[in-house]
């Protein structure tokens, strides 16, 4: 989506000294939006580069915010650490306006930096990139056996599963328990 | 990193990225996990074309490849890579017995993996596996065990297949001076289910197997016998397709093979056969009228038999054979026409799933 059908500019216009003797289209000045994570650390992103979101360009899509209005509203993502939220910026502009590559080196290659990513971009509706994030995960395990695998994702074990099914049963048992006392308590 | 943190369809990418390889090592974590994984592709694995056993009794080494359908088919010969290699199964002399569990190790490189196993839990091992493909990839996979000594003579011993449910078998045999007793191969036979695919390379004299053996209910058989003259393999054929490669054959035998089928008498699943006579051949030059050919004229064009055969396996796992041929014969009980056509000392024979009226509409 263009800025001009948004209506929001960075700047205003530039004046032109001449008067153009092509044909040729006057450059859009691009729009700019602002978001922050956990840290409140504000970044300023193109509205080009936010495209990758689906969540937030639906967000800024029918936002009509001018420059000032953008700057003094960003975009709160309390559930992304700023760290991540710095990754994720650093890759939308990055691959702004560029079709996406088969691969992407550069992700985090930490296990808990990956995961909170994944989750960052998923919750952002990033499409291309978790799709990089997901392939990198999968290769976490390739060739391992499954007690490595088990280890690496932290899989629990059988016996854990039943075991947590079976906690969760109870204390669901306890709380409808609990709700019927509270119902009958309330009838008296 | 905690799997399940993630939402069902960042699992379901994830689980999208990984190869068959790595999927069935998951599927051994859990069995929350072995779920997730057939809920995920429950649509990708109904592309998967076959799974393959393909047993190496010289190196007691079991390679099981899948073929997944999205990959382009190459039915002349599947490519059989390391990347098609779901798992190995490998006996191991040294490896302890005690109580059972599966020993995963991956390749060297990394390719798939590794199953080390004991002789005595050989059975109960292929059996835990097969168990676990069935229910992770579901029962309607075409399951093989393929067995082939065809080209490397090594010493005769009757192959000791598991018994694994839905698997189709095809076995390939030197039968040579190393076999010391026939009722061997009988036994053999009859304690294993229908075999998809059974070629034998006869190189001693042998005796006619047991008429009932379950020998002949084969889907498709391949005799070779170019050193020996060995028993009528045809009469007691009671499958679909067949090839003979014989150093001498009996006219009678041929006569009374085309014969028995004109009468409906026997050979009523047959689709295709294949008779071909090295030596002793001249009756061939006769036998279309001895066997009551009918004839169409040669100014028209006869329609194109086609089958899809297993006949040149190993070398090849299916081949496409054609068949156009002035000469048929009908069946007396259905009126069904099988083309034939004698050509380079061979019988060829084409059952249609056609009468002779519906055949000859066919003739322009």
């Amino acid at each position: 989506m263009s800025s001009t059908e948004q209506g929001t500019s960075s700047a205003a216009p530039a004046e032109p000294t001449t008067a153009p003797e092509s044909a040729a289209a006057p450059e859009v000045p691009e729009s700019f939006y602002y978001v922050h994570g956990k840290d409140k650390v504000v970044h300023k992103v193109s509205a080009g580069a936010l495209q990758h979101s689906a969540l937030i360009h639906g967000m800024i899509s029918n936002l009509g915010y001018t420059e000032e209005q953008a700057k003094a509203n960003p975009f709160p993502f309390e559930n992304i650490d700023g760290d991540i939220l710095q990754m994720v910026v650093d890759w939308c502009n990055q691959h702004k306006g560029k079709p996406t590559p088969p691969e992407d080196t550069n992700l985090p290659k930490q296990k808990e930096k990956l995961f909170d990513l994944v989750l960052a971009v998923n919750y952002l509706e990033i499409k291309e990139l978790l799709t990089y994030c997901c392939k990198q995960v999968a290769m976490m395990v390739k060739g391992k056996s499954p007690e490595e695998i088990r280890e690496i994702w932290m899989i629990p074990t059988d016996a854990e599963d039943e075991a947590a099914e079976k906690e969760a049963k109870k204390r669901a048992g306890k709380e409808a328990a609990g709700e019927t006392a509270a119902a009958a308590g309330d009838a008296k | 990193m905690i799997l399940s943190k993630y939402p069902f369809v960042v699992q379901k990418e994830i689980l999208h990225n990984m190869k068959y390889s790595d999927l069935f090592m998951l599927s051994f974590v859990s069995k929350d996990l072995n779920e997730l994984i057939k809920s995920c592709h429950k649509k990708t694995f109904k592309s998967i074309r076959s799974i393959e056993y393909v047993n190496d009794r010289a190196k007691n080494t079991c390679a099981v490849y899948i073929f997944d359908g999205r990959k382009p088919k190459n039915s002349e010969k599947p490519s059989k890579l390391d990347d098609d290699m779901i798992v190995r199964l490998v006996e191991q002399d040294d490896s302890k017995s005690g109580s059972f569990q599966f020993n995963f190790r991956v390749s060297d490189d990394y390719k798939y993996p590794v199953v080390f196993y004991d002789h005595s839990d050989k059975e109960c091992v292929f059996q835990s596996i097969h168990n676990h493909f069935l229910d992770l990839f579901g029962n309607s996979i075409e399951y093989t065990w393929k067995e082939s000594l065809w080209m490397e003579s090594q010493g005769f011993s009757t192959p000791v297949i598991p018994n694994l449910k839905n698997v189709s078998l095809r076995v390939a045999m030197d039968l040579d001076e190393l076999v010391g007793d026939f009722s061997e191969l009988e036994d053999f036979f009859s304690s294993s289910s229908v075999f998809k695919t059974i070629h034998l390379a006869v190189r001693r004299d042998m005796e006619s197997l047991n008429p009932e053996s379950k020998f002949y209910q084969a889907e498709s058989i391949r005799i070779r016998m170019h050193l020996v003259d060995g028993p009528d393999f045809l009469r007691h054929f009671r499958g679909r397709h067949i090839g003979l490669d014989c150093r001498r054959y009996e006219e009678s035998n041929l006569l009374d093979f085309v014969n028995r089928w004109k009468s409906g008498e026997a050979f009523q699943n047959l689709e295709y056969a294949q008779i071909k006579i090295m030596n002793d051949n001249q009756f061939l030059n006769r036998i279309l009228e001895e066997i009551g050919a009918n004839f169409i004229d040669a100014n028209r064009q006869p329609p194109t038999y086609t089958v899809l055969h297993n006949l040149s396996w190993p070398d090849r796992n299916v081949t496409e054979f054609e068949l156009t041929s002035h000469t048929y014969v009908v069946r007396a009980t259905d009126n069904r026409v099988a083309s034939v056509q004698i050509v380079d000392h061979k019988l060829i024979f084409g059952v249609w799933n056609k009468t002779e009226e519906e055949f000859l509409k066919m003739v322009e």
